[in-house]
C-alpha cells in the first residue's frame, strides 16, 4: 500500500513535470471517451433500448399498402375485419392523431392528441399514473372519455389529482378524464390527450356524409397490435395477408394489389433515423480509434525517452514486477483521470446532442449517459494506456539495462520496430481522420446546396399561423368553409391589413399532405387503380400572390363564390409537362374522383399553371400538383399565410383578433415565419452536418497532435543522426526539410488511405447527400490538401527543434 | 615534413562556461592556440579537462562564451548558423570516437552526404566519393551498410567521409577510442598518411601511444593549455 | 580471506560476419574484501563491459563467476537480482540520477526496492545526507546541482543500502580535477571503512587511490 502511494506520488510528479504530455494525453482521452459515450448514449436511448412497454418485442405496427402509392394508412372497415378475423394477434388497436381545442386557465388552447380504440392502452400494458385507462365496456356504452399525458397534466393542471373524474370540453364536446398516462408512455409521439373513439373505430379527420365504418377507400387509421406469445411478425403477416386476399375479392377496386406489412414497433419508430444514427456511431467509433492510437503513440514516444530511467532503476535493484507496477500505476492514473474528464465530456456532449436534435427524433426523453457505455469507453482507453504504458519495461527487459544506460551508443532493433508500428498507426490515423473530414464535408455541402435550393416561392416576409377547426363543433364542410370565409373577411377588414391567404398543406411544413388521383378528359382511361396521382393543394384566392408563386399561364382563383360547373383547378408546371406533353393545358378538363363512387365524372377546368413548389421537402424534386379552391374542397387544418413587413407579434395578434371575432373559443395554433419553417425542414441534415463536422474537427485535432507527437518522437530518437548531419555541414533548412519530409511522407500516405477509405465508405451515404456526389473530386482534393497542410505545420514545430539539436551532446559517447 | 605556414587556426582567450541553476562550470578558461597549415596536433588531458569542448568549438559545433576564433584569417565566432554550417561543410572534416555513420545509409551515401550539402553535381560527387574510399581502402564495401562493417572499417569510412570534401582541417575526437589496438593502429597509420599528403590534423586522445603520432602535443588541464610541445616524430 | 568475487575464464563476444568479435577474453580474477581495484586500459579494451558483468547488469557472457561463493553463472535472473540488490552499489560516469526525483527521493529509491520499512528508510537517508554533507540539497532536483554535487549524490545512493562492494564506471570522467579528487577521497574513506571498491578509470592519479590495478587491452587481462 505504501509503495502504491509512493508510485502514485512519482506518477503525479512525472505528469506535473511534463505537463504537455499529460495535457495532450488527457485531452485525447477525454475527447475520445466523451464523444463515444455521448453519441452511443443517444443511439442507445433511441435505437437499442427496448420500448418502455410490457413485453415490447411483441408489439407491432400493421399497415397495408400498394407498392407504388404512399397510402399506408388503414380504413375503418379494414381494421375491423383484420381485428375480427386474425388468429395471430392477442390484441389490435387503431388510432388517429388529432388536434384538440380546449380552454385551460381561461384561454383557448390547442393540444396534440389522438383518438384511440378501447384496446389501445391495454395493448401496451402500461399502468396509469392516476385513475384508469379505457376498457371494452366504455366503448360499448359509448362513453366519451379522455386520458391526459403526465406533462400536459402537470403543465395545464398543476398535477392536480382532482382532474381525474372532471369533464373537459374538447372541441366543444364533453369528455370525462379517467386517468393520467405516465411520462414514459409516448405513443404516438408527443401526445397530450388520448380520447376514446365513441364508435368501433375513430371517426375520419374530414367531414363526410358517408358511413366511415364501411368506406374502404377512406384510409386514415394507424394500427398497432400485440402478437400472441410465440408468434413471429412473419407468421402474423401471413395470417393477415390471407384476410387481405379475401378483402381483395370482396372489393377489388380498393383492396386489390395491397400487401400487408407487420413491423416491430421499435423499428417503425426509429426506421427514419436509424441510418443517420448508425453513421454517427461509426464516425464516433473511428474517433475513439484515433484517440486510442494517439494515446498508444504518446506512451510509445515517451517510452523511448524513459529507457534510461528504467535502466537506472533496474541497476539500482528494481525487480521486473516492481517496475511493471510503477508503469501500471502511471498509466492507470492517466487513464482514470482521462476517464473522469471523458465522463464529464460525455454528459456535456449528450446534453448538447439532445438539445440540437430535431424534436422529430423519437425517444429523446429516453436518452441519458449510459453507465455501461461509459464503462466500455473507459475500459478501452485504459487497456490502451496499460498496454502501451508497459512498452518501456518490455524494451528494457529485452535489451538489458547496460544497453539502456549507454543508450544512444547503439541502435537497437526494438527502436526501429516500434518506429514502424508508430508510422503505421499515424498513417491509419490520418486516413481515418480524412474519411471523417470528407464525410462531414459532403454532408456540409449537401446542407448548403439544400438551403440554397429555390423552394419555388418567396419565404421572406411571410408569416404562417395554424388555424385548425375542431370537428365536433364544425361538423360539416359548409360550416368549416363558412368559418374560414368569415375569418378571411374579418382579417382583411382590419385597417392596413396585409395580404392574407389560407392553405393546406403549408409548403415545407410538417402538417401532412393530401393526394388525389385524376383523369384528364380525352385521354384514355387507365385500368382501375392505376390513375395518376398528384399532390393536392387547397388554397384561398390570393395564395399564389402572398407566397410569391409565379403563375406561368392563365389565372389563379377568384373571390367569386363556388362557381357553377365547370369548376376551376390550377395545376403546376410538372403536371402540365408530364401529363399534357406539348398540348396547352388551359381549358382542359380534369376529373378528380370527387363525385360519388361509380357516378359520372365531375369535371374541373384548368384555369392556370403555377410554378413548381417544393411542397414536401427541399430535397425532393417537385411532384405533379393540383390546386383547388378551399370552397371546392376543404380540410379543417388550414394554415393562414400573411405577407407583411410587420413583426411576428403584430401579425399574430392580428390573426388572433380575426379568429376570436368569428369564434372566441378557438385557439391559434403554431405561428412561424416561413424562413423558420424552411430551416426546420432541414434540421436533420443540419444536425448531421453539424455533428459529423464537430467529430471531423476533433479527429483533425487528434490527428494533428498525433503527427506532432510522432515527428517529435522521431526527432528525439534521431538526435544523433541530426547531430552528425549538422557536424557535416547540413544547414538548418536542410534539417527542417528532412523532418518535414518525414511528416509529409506519412501525411501523403495517410491521405491516400483516407481518400480510398472515404471513397469506399461514402458510397453508402449517397442517400443522405444532396447536390453533391459521394465521390466529388473537389471535396476530396480540398480536404486532403487541408489535412496535409495542417499536418505539415504540426511537423514544422519539431522540425525547428531538430535544428537546435546540440551536436556535441548528440555525438559524444560515454 | 611541411614547412610551417601561416596560422590556419588562431584561438585568442577562448572560454566556455556552462551554467546550471546553482553553479557555473568553466570548461575552458582562456585557451590561446595557433595551428598552422599542415600541422598534426594532438590534444591530451585527463577526463573533464575540456578537450571535447575545445574540439567542438574548433569545429564550429559550439560557440565560446568569450574569446576570438580566427579560421583561415577570418573571425568565425559570431557567424549566423547557416554560414557556420557552410564552413563546417567545406572547411572541416570530423572523425568521431564512435564513428557516427548514419545507419540507414550505405557506405557510399555516408561519404557522399557532406558533398550533397554543397549542392555538388552527382557526377563529381561520385568521383570524389570513389577517390576517398579508394584512399582508405574501402572502395569494395561501397554498397554495404555500416552495421555490416567492423569498427575499424567503419572508422575508415568515417575518415573517407571527412576527407572527401577536401577540408582545411581534420578534427578527430579519440578516433581509436572504440577500436581494438590493431584497428586503432591502422586508423592512426591512415591519419599519418593523410598528414604526409598535406592534411592539417587536430586530434584529441588520451592514449599516449597515439599522441606520439603527432608532431605537436598540447596538454589541457582544467580548461587551460598547460603544455604545448613540438615532438620529434617517431617512425 | 575468502574472495568476494572470483572470475574464471570469462568471455564476451558478439557475432560479426562469419566469426565473432571478442570484447573480453579469458578473464580470471579474484577480488577480496577490502580491495580497492582500478581497471585500466585504453578505450575499447573492455573495461566497462567487465564492470557491467561484475555488476550483473549484463548477463550475456560465458565462463564462471562466483560472488560470495554463489555461482552467478548458474543463477536465475531473479536470484542474480537479489544478490545484486543485497551487495552491490553502482556509480556511473554520467551520474544517472533520476531527473524527476529530488535528491532525497533519489537516495530513497534503492531502499524502497529493498523493502526497507519507512521508518528505517528515513533514518538511513538522513544518515547518508549527513555523512555526505548534502542535507541542504535534499529537496533539489539533479538539474539544480553541479556535476560534482550530482556525483556526490550518485555515490551516496550507491552506498546507502550498505553494499559489500561498490562498482564505479569512470566516476570522475565528467568532473573537474578538484571535484574528481573529492570523489576519489570519498572512495578512499569508504574503502578504509571496509567497503570493497572496483573502479574503471583512465587516470593514473585516480588509480593511485586504490590498492591494485588491473590492465586490460583488447579484451585480455595484461596486468594485475
Amino acid at each position: 500500500m505504501r509503495t502504491l502511494l509512493q508510485d502514485l506520488r512519482y506518477a503525479g510528479r512525472l505528469f506535473r513535470r511534463a505537463p504537455g504530455f499529460a495535457l495532450v494525453a488527457l485531452a485525447t482521452l477525454a475527447l475520445g471517451i466523451g464523444a463515444t459515450t455521448g453519441v452511443f448514449s443517444v443511439v442507445n436511448g433511441v435505437l437499442l433500448q427496448p420500448l418502455p412497454y410490457h413485453d415490447p418485442a411483441q408489439l407491432v405496427a400493421v399497415q397495408t399498402s400498394r407498392t407504388q402509392a404512399r397510402d399506408d394508412s388503414m380504413s375503418a372497415p379494414d381494421f375491423l375485419d383484420f381485428q375480427a378475423r386474425n388468429h395471430t394477434l392477442a390484441a389490435m388497436a387503431a388510432y388517429r392523431e388529432d388536434v384538440f381545442t380546449l380552454r385551460a386557465r381561461g384561454v383557448p388552447i390547442q393540444a396534440d392528441g389522438a383518438l384511440v380504440t378501447a384496446e389501445f392502452f391495454t395493448l401496451f400494458g402500461v399502468r396509469p399514473l392516476a385513475g384508469r385507462f379505457f376498457g371494452a365496456d366504455d366503448a360499448k356504452a359509448g362513453r366519451a372519455l379522455a386520458v391526459l399525458s403526465e406533462g400536459f397534466w402537470q403543465r395545464e393542471f398543476g398535477g392536480d389529482p382532482g382532474v381525474v373524474g372532471r369533464t373537459l370540453q374538447l372541441g366543444g364536446a364533453s369528455y370525462t378524464v379517467v386517468g393520467i398516462a405516465p411520462a414514459s408512455f409516448a405513443w404516438p409521439q408527443e401526445r397530450q390527450i388520448w380520447a376514446l373513439a365513441t364508435r368501433a373505430a375513430p371517426e375520419p379527420p374530414i367531414a363526410t356524409t358517408e358511413g366511415y365504418l364501411t368506406n374502404r377507400g377512406m384510409r386514415y387509421l394507424d394500427v398497432v397490435a400485440r402478437l400472441k406469445p410465440g408468434v413471429a411478425p412473419a407468421t402474423a403477416r401471413a395470417d393477415l395477408e390471407t384476410i387481405q386476399t379475401g378483402l381483395a375479392r370482396l372489393d377489388p377496386d380498393e383492396e386489390a394489389g395491397r400487401s400487408v406489412s407487420v413491423t416491430s414497433l421499435q423499428e417503425q419508430l426509429t426506421g427514419d433515423v436509424r441510418h443517420v444514427l448508425l453513421v454517427l456511431l461509426a464516425a464516433v467509433g473511428v474517433l475513439l480509434l484515433i484517440a486510442c492510437i494517439n494515446v498508444a503513440h504518446l506512451l510509445l514516444a515517451r517510452a523511448t525517452g524513459r529507457a534510461r530511467e528504467i535502466g537506472i532503476r533496474t541497476a539500482l535493484g528494481a525487480s521486473r514486477t516492481r517496475l511493471v507496477r510503477q508503469l501500471i500505476t502511471e498509466s492507470l492514473l492517466l487513464s482514470l483521470a482521462g476517464g473522469a474528464a471523458g465522463l464529464l465530456m460525455a454528459t456535456w456532449i449528450t446534453a448538447a446532442l439532445v438539445r440540437l436534435a430535431p424534436h422529430s427524433l423519437p425517444r429523446l426523453t429516453d436518452v441519458h449517459v449510459d453507465p455501461r457505455v461509459a464503462a466500455f469507453a473507459v475500459l478501452i482507453s485504459t487497456a490502451t494506456g496499460l498496454l502501451f504504458g508497459l512498452v518501456p519495461a518490455w524494451q528494457v527487459s529485452k535489451a538489458g539495462p547496460s544497453d539502456a544506460l549507454r543508450a544512444g551508443d547503439t541502435r537497437t532493433g526494438a527502436g526501429v520496430a516500434s518506429h514502424r508500428t508508430a508510422n503505421i498507426m499515424i498513417v491509419a490515423q490520418v486516413g481515418l481522420s480524412l474519411v471523417l473530414l470528407i464525410t462531414a464535408g459532403l454532408m456540409g455541402q449537401s446542407l448548403l446546396r439544400l438551403v440554397d435550393q429555390d423552394p419555388g416561392f418567396h419565404p421572406e416576409h411571410v408569416v404562417s399561423a395554424q388555424v385548425f377547426l375542431p370537428q365536433t363543433q364544425y361538423a360539416t364542410a359548409a360550416a368549416q368553409t363558412a368559418f374560414y370565409e368569415r375569418f378571411l373577411q374579418r382579417f382583411a377588414s382590419q385597417p392596413g391589413a396585409p395580404p392574407i391567404a389560407i392553405a393546406f398543406p403549408l409548403p415545407l411544413g410538417s402538417g401532412g399532405s393530401a393526394r388525389a388521383s385524376f383523369q384528364i378528359q380525352g385521354q384514355p382511361e387507365p385500368p382501375h387503380g392505376t390513375r395518376p396521382v398528384a399532390r393536392m393543394g387547397i388554397v384561398s384566392p390570393g395564395y399564389f400572390r402572398v407566397m410569391g408563386i409565379p403563375l406561368q399561364r392563365g389565372r389563379g382563383f377568384t373571390d367569386a363564390a363556388r362557381d357553377a360547373p365547370p369548376r376551376a383547378v390550377v395545376i403546376n408546371e410538372t403536371l402540365a409537362r408530364r401529363y399534357f406533353g406539348g398540348a396547352d393545358p388551359l381549358g382542359a378538363h380534369v376529373d378528380l374522383g370527387m363525385g360519388p363512387d361509380n357516378g359520372p365524372p365531375e369535371w374541373f377546368t384548368v384555369v392556370g399553371v403555377a410554378g413548381d413548389v417544393r411542397t414536401g421537402s427541399l430535397r425532393a424534386a417537385p411532384e405533379p400538383e393540383l390546386y383547388l379552391s378551399y370552397r371546392e374542397f376543404l380540410l379543417p387544418f388550414m394554415t393562414a399565410v400573411v405577407r407583411t413587413d410587420r413583426d411576428v407579434g403584430a401579425v399574430t395578434s392580428a390573426v388572433r383578433t380575426a379568429v376570436a371575432a368569428v369564434d372566441p373559443n378557438l385557439p391559434l395554433g403554431e405561428v412561424r415565419t416561413m424562413p423558420d419553417v424552411i430551416a426546420a425542414s432541414v434540421q436533420q441534415p443540419r444536425l448531421r452536418a453539424l455533428v459529423l463536422g464537430s467529430f471531423a474537427l476533433l479527429a483533425l485535432v487528434l490527428a494533428t497532435l498525433g503527427i506532432y507527437g510522432l515527428v517529435s518522437y522521431s526527432v528525439a530518437t534521431r538526435t544523433r543522426e541530426f547531430g552528425i548531419r549538422v557536424a557535416l555541414g547540413a544547414a538548418p533548412g536542410e534539417i527542417v526539410g528532412l523532418v518535414l519530409g518525414l511528416g509529409l511522407k506519412l501525411l501523403v500516405a495517410g491521405a491516400a488511405v483516407g481518400v480510398a477509405g472515404a471513397w469506399a465508405v461514402t458510397r453508402g451515404l449517397s442517400g443522405l447527400l444532396y447536390g453533391v456526389t459521394a465521390t466529388d473530386p473537389l471535396t476530396y482534393a480540398v480536404l486532403a490538401a487541408l489535412l496535409v497542410a495542417i499536418g505539415t505545420v504540426a511537423s514544422y514545430i519539431p522540425a525547428r527543434r531538430a535544428t537546435r539539436v546540440d551536436p556535441m551532446t548528440a555525438l559524444r559517447s560515454e | 615534413m611541411n614547412a610551417p605556414a601561416e596560422a590556419l587556426i588562431k584561438l585568442d582567450g577562448i572560454t566556455k562556461v556552462f551554467y546550471t541553476d546553482e553553479v557555473e562550470t568553466h570548461a575552458l578558461a582562456g585557451v590561446h592556440l595557433d595551428i598552422r597549415k599542415g600541422e598534426y596536433v594532438s590534444i591530451a588531458g585527463p577526463s573533464g579537462c575540456g578537450k571535447s569542448t575545445l574540439l567542438s568549438i574548433l569545429g564550429l559545433l559550439d560557440t565560446p562564451t568569450d574569446g576570438r576564433y580566427f579560421l583561415n584569417g577570418r573571425t568565425v565566432a559570431d557567424l549566423p548558423p547557416s554560414e557556420r554550417a557552410r564552413i563546417r561543410n567545406r572547411e572541416i572534416g570530423f572523425i568521431f570516437q564512435s564513428f557516427n555513420l548514419i545507419g540507414d545509409l550505405t557506405v557510399f551515401e555516408n561519404v557522399e552526404l557532406p558533398l550533397t550539402y554543397r549542392g555538388m553535381k552527382s557526377g563529381e560527387r561520385k568521383q570524389r566519393v570513389e577517390a576517398a574510399l579508394e584512399r582508405v581502402g574501402m572502395a569494395h564495401r561501397a554498397k554495404h551498410l555500416p552495421s555490416q562493417l567492423s569498427g575499424g572499417q567503419q572508422q575508415r569510412v568515417a575518415v573517407a567521409r571527412a576527407v572527401a570534401g577536401e577540408p582545411l582541417i581534420l578534427l578527430a575526437d579519440e578516433p581509436t577510442g572504440n577500436l581494438d589496438s590493431r584497428s586503432g593502429e591502422a586508423v592512426m597509420d591512415l591519419l599519418r598518411e593523410l598528414h604526409r599528403a598535406g592534411a592539417t590534423i587536430c586530434m584529441v586522445t588520451h592514449d599516449p601511444r597515439y599522441a606520439r603520432h603527432a608532431e605537436r602535443a598540447i596538454h589541457l588541464f582544467d580548461g587551460r593549455v598547460v603544455e604545448d610541445m613540438e615532438m620529434a616524430v617517431t617512425e | 580471506m575468502d574472495p568476494i568475487i572470483r572470475l574464471a575464464n570469462i568471455e564476451k563476444s558478439y557475432p560479426f560476419g562469419v566469426g565473432r568479435t571478442y570484447v573480453l577474453r579469458r578473464i580470471a580474477l579474484e577480488i577480496r574484501e577490502g580491495d580497492f581495484v582500478s581497471i585500466m586500459g585504453p578505450s575499447g579494451a573492455g573495461k566497462s563491459t567487465l564492470l557491467h558483468i561484475l555488476g550483473m547488469h549484463d548477463s550475456a557472457w560465458e565462463g564462471e563467476y562466483y560472488f560470495l561463493d554463489q555461482p552467478v553463472h548458474r543463477l536465475k535472473p531473479k536470484q542474480r537480482g537479489e544478490l545484486h540488490k543485497q551487495h552491490i552499489g553502482f556509480v556511473f560516469q554520467s551520474y544517472h540520477l533520476l531527473d524527476n526525483l529530488t535528491v532525497y527521493e533519489n537516495l530513497e529509491i534503492p531502499l524502497s526496492y529493498r523493502n526497507v520499512p519507512r521508518k528505517e528508510r528515513e533514518s538511513m537517508v538522513a544518515d547518508v545526507l549527513d555523512r555526505f554533507q548534502i542535507v541542504g540539497k535534499k529537496d533539489l532536483y539533479p538539474s539544480q546541482l553541479s556535476g560534482g554535487q550530482q556525483q556526490l549524490v550518485g555515490v551516496a545512493r550507491a552506498v546507502i543500502a550498505h553494499p559489500k562492494i561498490i562498482l564505479a564506471d569512470e566516476p570522475t570522467g565528467n568532473l573537474h580535477s578538484a571535484q574528481g579528487r573529492e570523489i576519489m577521497a570519498l572512495f578512499k574513506r569508504l574503502n578504509d571503512a571496509g567497503t570493497t571498491i572496483v573502479q574503471v578509470t583512465h587516470s593514473e592519479e585516480n588509480a593511485s587511490y586504490g590498492s591494485r590495478v588491473i590492465q586490460l587491452r583488447d579484451g585480455w587481462m595484461v596486468g594485475d
